[in-house]
C-alpha cells in the first residue's frame, strides 16, 4: 500500500496521470469509423446506381446524424415517400440508438475498413428498429445521460435543471464531437460543482488527507467531492463457437437475438480499487474459466497486440492505447502484486474473486482492446460516451462450463 | 423515516420477490383475468448472473377499446406522416362510419438496473398482427396522459428498444417512479401499523397520480441512496417478516396501482385488500 514515503512519488505520478487522462478523453473523442454507404439495390431507381459514399462517422455519435451528408451525396436517389434513413449491414438493421463506435466494434469481428453498410430510404423495419424521427435522436442521448447521472450520483436534478441554452448547447457539442465545449457545460452536471476548469483533472488531482489507508487518491468513490457511487455500463455480448479456433473468423451477426446487451451499473463503494476484470467478474462471472481449461486459449487476438487493431481508427487511436498502457502501471502501483500485463494475475480484491480465472474471449472499448486490469473509474472517465456511460463490448466463446455461484458473489 | 419505506427504490432480488407476489395475488384475486406471469430471463448468457434481475413479468392478451379506425394504422403509406391530420380523420371515421376495433396489448414489467424500480413496458397491436404506432398507442390511453405526452413527447411515454427482446415497444419513463414509491411507502407504512388497511386507502389519498411521472424534477429532499440506507433495509427486511406482508412483497403492486392507470389498465381494488 502506499503510505507516507511514498507521497512524493505518488504526486508526480497524479500529474503525469492527469495529463495522460486529457489526452485520452481528446483521442477518444476524435474517434471515427470511416464508412461506406451502399444504397440497397432495390431502392436504385434511376438507370445507374448511385456511386458508394464514403464518409468518417463519429465513433461516439449515431447513424441518423449523417444524414444531411448522406442526403446531399444521394439526392438524386431519395425517392419522395422517404421513410426514415435507415442502415444495415450484411442484413442486420443496425440500432440507431447505439454509438456508431459501439455498432462496429460488436459487430464487426474481422475489422473491416472501410465498414460497408447497407443504406435504406424505404421499408423501414418498423418491427426491429425503433422509430427514428423529430428529436428522437438526441432524447435518446439525454435520456441516457440522465440514466447515467442517476446511476452516478442518486438523482437527475443536475441534467434537469440544465437551462434550455445549455442543453441545446450541449447536444451540439456531442453532434459536432467538441470536448472543450461540452467539458464545460458538463461539469455542471456533477452535483457539488463549484465552477470552472476541466473536471476530470480536478477529480484527479484533489488530494484527500485521509486516503492513502484505502490505497488512491486517485479512486475513491462515494466521497463528498461528488464522486460517483456506481458506474453507468452497458455490456454487449456476443458469442462465437466454441471451436472456432480464431474468434475473428466469427460469422456475421443475422439477428439481434444472437446478441445481448444490457445496463449493468457496478458499485464502487468499498475500499478497494475495482478493476475491469473485477467488474466483468460480476456481470458474467460464467464466462470466466479457469486455466485448466487454458488448452483452448488461443482466444489471444490473434498475434497482434492491440495496437494493431487500431489502425482501423486512424492514427490518433494509438495514443490512446499508448495513454492507456501509460495510466495502467501507475496505478497499478497503488496495489501490490500486479501485473499490467498478465490479466491472469488480478487484482485480488477485497472480495476475494478467484485470481486465477480467465475471461474466454476479447473486451472492446471505444475500438481498443482492454487490458482489464485498468481501473475501472479511471476507464469510466475517459473511454465513456458523452452521456457518460461505459460501453463494454465482450466477444466470447460460447462457454458451457459454469461457475458454482459461490465464486461469483 | 417510516419502516420500510427506504428510498423508493428495490435491488434486484426484491424486485422478484414483488413479482412473485403480484403473480400470486393476482391469480388468487382476479382468476377471471389475463394471468400476470414470471418469465425468467432465458438470455442465459446473463441469466447466471447473481445480483441482477433474473426474469420480468408478462401479461398478455389484453384487448383495449379503441374507436380508431384501423385503416389509420397505414403502415404502409409513409404519405400520411402528419400525426395531427390522422388523429382527426381517426375521429371522423370512428364517428362516421362506427368502427370498433380492439387493439391487443401485451405488458412486461422488467426490473431497471440503472434506476432500481420496475418500468412498464407495452405493445400494441391490430388484430392482423402488425405494431401500432406511438400516435395509435397514444390515442388509446386515457385523456388526462395524452395531455401529458403532449407537453412530455420524449420524457413521458416513449418508444424504446425492449432491454430483454431487443425489439421497439414503448415504455414509461422511469425515473421518476422511485420518488414517488418513496412518497407512497412512507405513508404506507405509517398505516400499516394498524395492520389491515389496504393501500387502495393510501392510493385514494394520492389522487390522480396520472401526471405524477412528470414530476420527476421535484426531488426536492431526496437524498442519494447511501449505503447506510442499504443496510438498514436489509434489516427491516427481516424485522417486517413476521407481519402480514412486508412493503416488497407490495411493491410492484403498489406501484402498479399508479403506473397502470396512466396507460388505461385498471388494477381491480380488490387485489389490495389483505387477504388473510
Amino acid at each position: 500500500m502506499a503510505r507516507g514515503g511514498k507521497q512524493q512519488k505518488k504526486k508526480v505520478e497524479e500529474v503525469d496521470f492527469g495529463v495522460i487522462t486529457a489526452e485520452a478523453r481528446k483521442q477518444v473523442w476524435s474517434g471515427a469509423v470511416p464508412i461506406q454507404l451502399h444504397l440497397h439495390p432495390s431502392e436504385i431507381t434511376g438507370s445507374q446506381a448511385p456511386s458508394p459514399f464514403l464518409m468518417l462517422a463519429p465513433r461516439n455519435g449515431y447513424l441518423p446524424l449523417l444524414e444531411p451528408e448522406i442526403q446531399q451525396h444521394f439526392a438524386k436517389a431519395i425517392p419522395s415517400n422517404a421513410d426514415s434513413i435507415w442502415f444495415d449491414y450484411q442484413g442486420l438493421p443496425l440500432k440507431w440508438h447505439i454509438p456508431t463506435g459501439v455498432l462496429y466494434d460488436l459487430l464487426v469481428a474481422e475489422f473491416e475498413r472501410p465498414w460497408n453498410l447497407t443504406l435504406h430510404f424505404r421499408a423501414y423495419p418498423v418491427e426491429v428498429l425503433t422509430v427514428c424521427e423529430d428529436d428522437a435522436v438526441k432524447w435518446n442521448f439525454v435520456n441516457a445521460l440522465k440514466e447515467a447521472s442517476y446511476v452516478m450520483y442518486g438523482n437527475i436534478k443536475s441534467v434537469m435543471n440544465i437551462s434550455q441554452l445549455d442543453q441545446v448547447e450541449l447536444w451540439r457539442c456531442v453532434v459536432k464531437g467538441e470536448l472543450e465545449g461540452y467539458d464545460r457545460i458538463a461539469a455542471r452536471l456533477r452535483p457539488g460543482f463549484g465552477g470552472g476548469g476541466n473536471w476530470v483533472r480536478e477529480i484527479l488531482l484533489t488530494p484527500t488527507c485521509d486516503d492513502a489507508s484505502s490505497g488512491g487518491a486517485l479512486l475513491r468513490a462515494g466521497s463528498e467531492s461528488g464522486r460517483p457511487s456506481r458506474v453507468p455500463i452497458r455490456v454487449y455480448l456476443r458469442t462465437v463457437d466454441r471451436d472456432l479456433d480464431d474468434l475473428f473468423d466469427a460469422a456475421p451477426v443475422s439477428s439481434w437475438d444472437e446478441v445481448v446487451y444490457t445496463t449493468r451499473p457496478i458499485d464502487l463503494r468499498g475500499g478497494s480499487i475495482l478493476t475491469v476484470r473485477d467488474a466483468l467478474l460480476k456481470m458474467v462471472p460464467h464466462l470466466f474459466t479457469r486455466p485448466e481449461s487454458l488448452d483452448e486459449l488461443s482466444v489471444k487476438p490473434r498475434e497482434s497486440s492491440p495496437t494493431s487493431k487500431l489502425e482501423t481508427e486512424g492514427p490518433t487511436d494509438d495514443s490512446v492505447s499508448q495513454a492507456i498502457s501509460d495510466a495502467s502501471p501507475k496505478t497499478a502501483d497503488e496495489e501490490p502484486s500486479t501485473s499490467p500485463i498478465e490479466p491472469v494475475a488480478g487484482l485480488g480484491s477485497a472480495a476475494g474473486e478467484p485470481d486465477d480465472l480467465v475471461l474466454e474471449g476479447i473486451v472492446r472499448v471505444q475500438g481498443i482492446e482492454l487490458n482489464l486490469d485498468l481501473p475501472l473509474e479511471w476507464v469510466a472517465r475517459n473511454l465513456c460516451g458523452p452521456e457518460n456511460f461505459i460501453h463494454l463490448i465482450v466477444i466470447s466463446r460460447r462457454v458451457t462450463l459454469q461457475l458454482p455461484s459461490k465464486a461469483m458473489e | 423515516m417510516a419502516p420500510g419505506a427506504g428510498d423508493g427504490t428495490l435491488t434486484a432480488e426484491e424486485f422478484k420477490i414483488a413479482a412473485l407476489y403480484l403473480v400470486m395475488k393476482w391469480k388468487h384475486c382476479c382468476p377471471d383475468l389475463p394471468e400476470w406471469t414470471w418469465q425468467p430471463i432465458e438470455k442465459t448468457l446473463l441469466s447466471t448472473t447473481p445480483g441482477y434481475a433474473c426474469g420480468y413479468l408478462v401479461l398478455e392478451n389484453v384487448y383495449v377499446g379503441s374507436d380508431q379506425k384501423d385503416d389509420a394504422e397505414n403502415l404502409d403509406e409513409p404519405d400520411e406522416e402528419d400525426y395531427g391530420d390522422a388523429e382527426d380523420q381517426a375521429t371522423m371515421h370512428g364517428d362516421s362510419m362506427g368502427v370498433f376495433n380492439q387493439h391487443l396489448y401485451t405488458y412486461h414489467v422488467v426490473y431497471n438496473e440503472s434506476y432500481r424500480v420496475p418500468m412498464l413496458f407495452l405493445q400494441g397491436r391490430l388484430q392482423d398482427g402488425r405494431p401500432l404506432r406511438w400516435d395509435s398507442v397514444l390515442r388509446d390511453l386515457p385523456v388526462g396522459s395524452q395531455l401529458v405526452s403532449n407537453q412530455s413527447r420524449w420524457t413521458f411515454l416513449t418508444q424504446e428498444d425492449h432491454p430483454l427482446i431487443h425489439r421497439p415497444w414503448f415504455a414509461l419513463h422511469p425515473c421518476g417512479t422511485s420518488e414517488i414509491m418513496r412518497l407512497v411507502l412512507s405513508d404506507f407504512s405509517q398505516h400499516q401499523e394498524k395492520d389491515s388497511v389496504p393501500i387502495s386507502k393510501v392510493l385514494e389519498k394520492s389522487g390522480d397520480m396520472s401526471g405524477v411521472p412528470e414530476k420527476k424534477d421535484s426531488h426536492k429532499s431526496s437524498p442519494g441512496r447511501t449505503e447506510f440506507g442499504a443496510a438498514e433495509r436489509s434489516d427491516r427486511r427481516i424485522n417486517s417478516e413476521g407481519q402480514v406482508s412486508s412493503w416488497i412483497e407490495k411493491y410492484i403492486l403498489t406501484w402498479m396501482s399508479f403506473a397502470f392507470p396512466t396507460v388505461g389498465l385498471a388494477i381491480p381494488s380488490y387485489v389490495f385488500v389483505d387477504s388473510k
